[in-house]
């Protein structure tokens, strides 16, 4: 089904072997060794190349606008946040916003069982000794991100990935595809609140813990701004009363 | 050593860069390059204004995809090269910037040629010493006020500094 779709990206990185790891309504993730303009020097370095493909029910000039549109918008909120205090996100490497085309650095490594993703690093039993300060460091990184107007638009347990520091995991924020700028704690709040969802379903046992260690992160992360804080907080539960009602209502 | 390179999305084109030290003869270069004369049809880079190899590249990868698809804003690919190095819009801006001034003294040169044909150029007309192009030499002649100044960026780390001066490249006027 996706093979045209990845004949379409191929035709637009020549000579550059690509490998697709994830597909999703807006784009195509691949990975690939080459970089594009580089020689590259570690062995197995991996760079992300990220295509958003034409979508055939738009008509096609409008089409090549927003895909256009899109990318740059995704480009231009991690070149606000790279290098920020406090935030770390994948570098830009190249951008081909005709073709839909963005290249990042690639983030994370390979543990036990998978990607080193928040996802599956929660998962891994011998790894409960970092949960607290790891969890409450992602908190921390989402109220900078918030406040500095940002907010992810897709907040999962898969798109915080964790880097290697040392011996320490530190967490890196990716997919910003759905990224916005915003200034309403109504943004910020439901960004949270989707976070909260994604870490109740995939590691229900432990969610009320891990969530605290998230929200004392996310005070923290306000520094002396704790009225832009409680303002956010209020709206999060008003967030979370409607998604009760709402899940009641099935 | 200078650098030659084939970017892999490019095949159809090969790119040169050179460094230079103790240039003298800037002044000259530069007239004859607003003359238009052909023996002087290279990317002549004030050296000052870069900071690494990536920046380089980056600017050359911008140049070549515009290029491609017909979409550059100047001249020729080589002035291209230098408006790609630039964060803004401006093309005269850009090469005041970037470009080859009259008291230049280290230089880059860049030089794009079609890779099948057998193209020779002559950088005689470059009176200077060339020395290599690896990082640690273009910054030894990176002066990192103008830079950041450049670029609006005040990152202390050299390597996030490169990175967003990547982004910057890739980013301008889109
Ligand atoms: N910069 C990156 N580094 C490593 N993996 C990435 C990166 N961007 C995306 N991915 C992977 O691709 C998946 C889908 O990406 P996305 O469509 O951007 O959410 C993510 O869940 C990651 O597994």
């Amino acid at each position: 089904m996706s093979d045209h779709l990845v004949e379409l990206a191929k035709s637009h990185l020549t000579n550059i072997p690509v490998s697709l790891i994830s597909q999703g309504a807006e784009s195509l993730i691949f990975t690939t060794t080459t970089h594009p303009y580089m020689e590259t020097s570690d062995e197995g370095q991996q760079y992300i190349v990220k295509f958003r493909p034409p979508k055939k029910y738009r008509h096609p000039q409008l089409d090549a606008q927003l895909t256009k549109r899109r990318t740059l918008a995704e480009a231009r909120l991690l070149q606000r946040l790279y290098g920020a205090d406090g935030i770390s996100v994948p570098s830009i490497i190249a951008v081909d916003a005709r073709n839909g085309i963005l290249w990042l650095e690639y983030i994370g490594q390979q543990i036990e069982n998978g990607v080193s993703s928040l996802k599956n690093y929660l998962w891994l039993e011998d790894s409960k000794a970092d949960y607290e300060s790891l969890l409450r460091a992602v908190g921390d990184m989402i109220a900078r991100l918030h406040q500095m107007g940002i907010v992810h638009g897709d907040l999962t347990t898969s798109n915080v990935m964790l880097q290697k520091h040392g011996s320490q995991w530190a967490p890196c924020l990716i997919d910003f595809g759905l990224g916005f700028t915003s200034d309403l704690v109504e943004d910020k709040a439901v960004d949270l609140y989707v976070l909260e969802r994604a870490i109740l379903s995939t590691h229900p046992v432990h969610s009320d813990n891990y969530n605290s260690w998230l929200m004392e992160g996310y005070k923290k992360g306000y520094g002396k701004d704790q009225g832009k804080f409680k303002q956010v907080m209020k709206r999060y539960e008003d967030v979370r009363m409607r998604g009760r009602k709402r899940s009641m209502l099935g | 050593m200078s650098i030659k390179t084939v970017l892999p999305q490019f095949p159809q084109f090969t790119v040169h860069l050179f460094k230079f030290k103790n240039v003298t003869n800037s002044k000259e270069i530069k007239q004859n390059l607003i003359k238009g004369d052909k023996r002087y049809d290279f990317s002549f880079i004030n050296a000052q204004t870069v900071l690494s190899e990536e920046q380089l590249l980056s600017a050359v990868y911008r140049a070549l995809l515009d290029h491609t698809q017909d979409k550059i804003r100047t001249k020729t690919i080589h002035s291209e090269v230098i408006f790609s190095l630039s964060p803004t819009q401006n093309i005269m801006d850009a090469l005041r910037r970037f470009g080859i001034q009259d008291d230049s003294t280290d230089l880059i040169v860049i030089k794009i040629v079609d890779s099948n044909s057998q193209e020779e150029f002559d950088l005689s007309v470059v009176e200077g010493e060339e020395v290599d192009i690896t990082d640690e030499d273009l910054k030894s002649s990176a002066i990192l006020k103008t830079i950041k100044k450049n670029y609006k960026l005040k990152s202390e780390d050299l390597t996030v500094l490169s990175h967003q001066i990547v982004a910057a490249i890739q980013l301008r006027g889109l």
